[in-house]
């Protein structure tokens, strides 16, 4: 099952290479629902059975390669399923679909698969590169001269990230002679000095490909000018990645870090969150606008992180999850618009409701959701958050997850007032836009985890449980069949 | 880790940090490549000091106590493979990038700004 889940999209990408025309479109559609099929099969199984663990090639854990899946593997997989299923379904007829992109797509997703399910921190690396390098030849495909100029800044800041996570892996070995998270979880509390050096390069890392506060330049540059259905891929799972390997890292493999990293992680959040928001609100088009969200929500994810409880982290979760899939969303929505203006200057727009009202309807629920209005999903995190902040008595926490919402509010309603209302401002007749259908499949996937809020937040905080409890972890990889006692 | 290879290691990525500092990608490319290196020779000595020490090859058992790490040099061989292919991939990217805009002075590109469109 964890093999099929990884191994699903590598195949559909090799398969895709060699196909044409429709078949293309039919063979990936019937792949991602496949890759569904197997992460909510993963996610039925770890939820009746428990961690699962898998060790390639019966080599014990010390050496060889072990596969993982706790409840937050699951979760992951099945939203990163839906995202993967939207995103490749066909977008626009009238555009011209260069033929690696499905592929490379394919590739991506295969490399976040990986970076859920595997168990030692090696392979952790292994997948962000899949993922980076996938992400690396996706931005330059089209070959337009703002990709290009857009890409050298991305590359080079992903690289020194992979470089300082590398630098880690080595370290790690050197500390504890391991990689494996179950194992390493035993070894570092014994050893606060080493773990503190391991997690300061670690979480730099990690936070780099989260595109937090200092650390988000070559976001903002290379995002917007990515065609629609890439940058939602990006954005569904790319920075969302950071913020899952610093969770599995702190929640389960340095178990027990000093208290100030926490409280770093919380200022850094805090402060991100907080520069997002306005960074969006004085940006001028939609898909600047939406990237600058993308700064403020992983902000409030990694200072729910910093805010230590697992009920915190379950709320960081749910924004996760959320995030993974409205993100994307808006990015199309915002696209469709682009298209009936040629342009995502949000002053230069106007009346899109009288020219289309579908799309409208579908951007202002994502926006409204995004700001957290209840009963749409993102409303379920930031109340998670807030009762924490109240609970634990953390003023700091209520204060920047009501600012941080309320920046979001103000600039998802300066693009509604601009953009929507009004009076049109082309003279194309009305009817002719449509949505796509994966703006429609977001839309019912954000609605059920809105109002299915119920199964929702439960698993958030079975998976915050589960990547906090190292124990069960351990448990789940010791018990592993070992072939011989070798080396 | 002894002490001459420490001090080669931190030559090596003193270099690499000096030339990812500088104004030209070209620089920042070199930088890149010394570093990713450096990293490499990192995770080698993590394998432990080699005197004494036989090569990790499965002849008899005893002589398996007394030998290096093979561990490390597994990672290394996959760090090289994938810092090989991004950096192949820098190398394209900067030639387009000297092509389209003759230069590769980071002070001349520059990047999109919001306001146009």
């Amino acid at each position: 099952m964890m093999i099929a889940l990884v191994v699903f999209p590598f195949l559909t990408a090799l398969a895709l290479v060699l196909m044409q025309g429709t078949w293309r479109r039919v063979a990936v559609m019937a792949s991602c629902l496949a890759q569904c099929g197997v992460a909510f099969s993963l996610f039925q199984l770890v939820h009746t059975e428990g961690t699962q663990a898998l060790a390639l090639g019966s080599w014990g854990a010390w050496s060889g390669i072990v596969l993982v899946a706790d409840s937050l593997t699951a979760g992951m997989a099945v939203v990163t399923s839906l995202v993967a299923l939207a995103c490749c379904m066909p977008y626009r007829s009238s555009w011209v679909e260069h033929p690696l992109r499905l592929p490379l797509m394919q590739i991506l997703i295969a490399g976040a698969y990986f970076a859920y399910i595997t168990g030692d921190l090696f392979n952790l690396f292994v997948a962000f590169e899949i993922l980076v390098i996938s992400s690396f030849a996706l931005l330059t495909l089209d070959l337009d001269n703002r990709q290009i100029s857009s890409a050298p800044p991305y590359v080079t800041l992903n690289f020194l990230a992979s470089l300082l996570f590398l630098t880690g892996c080595g370290l790690c070995y050197g500390f504890f002679g391991t990689l494996n998270f179950a194992l390493l979880s035993q070894v570092t509390p014994q050893h606060p000095l080493e773990s503190s050096i391991l997690l300061t390069i670690l979480l730099f890392a990690f936070l780099l490909k989260a595109g937090v506060f200092p650390l988000f330049y070559w976001m903002p540059n290379a995002y917007p000018n990515l065609p629609a259905p890439v940058v939602a891929l990006f954005a569904g799972l790319l920075t969302k990645i950071g913020v899952y390997a610093s969770m599995r890292v702190l929640g389960t493999a340095l178990p027990m870090p000093a208290e100030v990293f926490y409280h770093v992680l919380f200022w850094v959040g805090a402060v991100s969150a907080i520069f997002g928001g306005l960074a969006a609100f004085s940006a001028k088009r939609i898909s600047f606008i939406l990237t600058y969200h993308i700064i403020s929500q992983i902000g409030l994810m990694i200072m729910a992180l910093g805010a230590q409880s697992a009920m915190a982290w379950a709320g960081c979760i749910l924004l996760l999850w959320h995030n993974m899939i409205v993100k994307p969303a808006l990015f199309i929505a915002g696209d469709e618009a682009r298209q009936i203006y040629g342009t995502d200057d949000v002053r230069s727009m106007g009346g899109l409701i009288k020219l289309a009202p579908l799309i409208a309807m579908v951007f202002f629920l994502q926006a409204m959701s995004l700001a957290g209005i209840p009963p749409l999903s993102g409303f379920w995190g930031k109340l998670v958050l807030f009762m924490q902040g109240a609970e634990l008595g953390h003023l700091a926490l209520i204060f920047a997850t009501i600012l941080g919402g309320f920046l979001t509010l103000m600039s998802m309603l300066k693009i509604w007032i601009a953009v929507f209302w009004g009076e049109p401002t082309t003279s194309t007749t009305q009817g002719q836009f449509k949505t796509t259908p994966a703006s429609v499949t977001f839309l019912v996937i954000a609605l059920l985890m809105g109002l299915g809020a119920y199964y929702f937040s439960q698993s958030a905080v079975d998976a915050a449980e589960s990547v906090k409890d190292f124990l069960s972890y351990y448990q789940a990889v010791i018990e592993l069949p070992v072939k011989g006692a070798r080396l | 880790m002894p002490v001459e290879f420490a001090l080669a290691l931190s030559i090596a990525v003193a270099m690499g940090v000096h030339q990812m500092l500088q104004r030209s990608l070209m620089n920042v490319l070199f930088g890149i490549i010394i570093l990713s290196n450096a990293v490499n020779l990192l995770i080698l000595g993590m394998s432990g000091s080699p005197t004494h020490q036989h090569a990790p090859i499965l002849e008899n058992a005893e002589a398996l106590t007394q030998s290096v790490a093979p561990l490390p040099q597994a990672l290394i061989l996959t760090a090289i493979v994938i810092s090989f292919a991004a950096t192949a991939y820098f190398v394209t990217l900067l030639y387009r990038v000297r092509l389209d805009q003759h230069t590769l002075d980071l002070k001349e590109l520059s990047p999109q700004k919001d306001s146009e469109s």
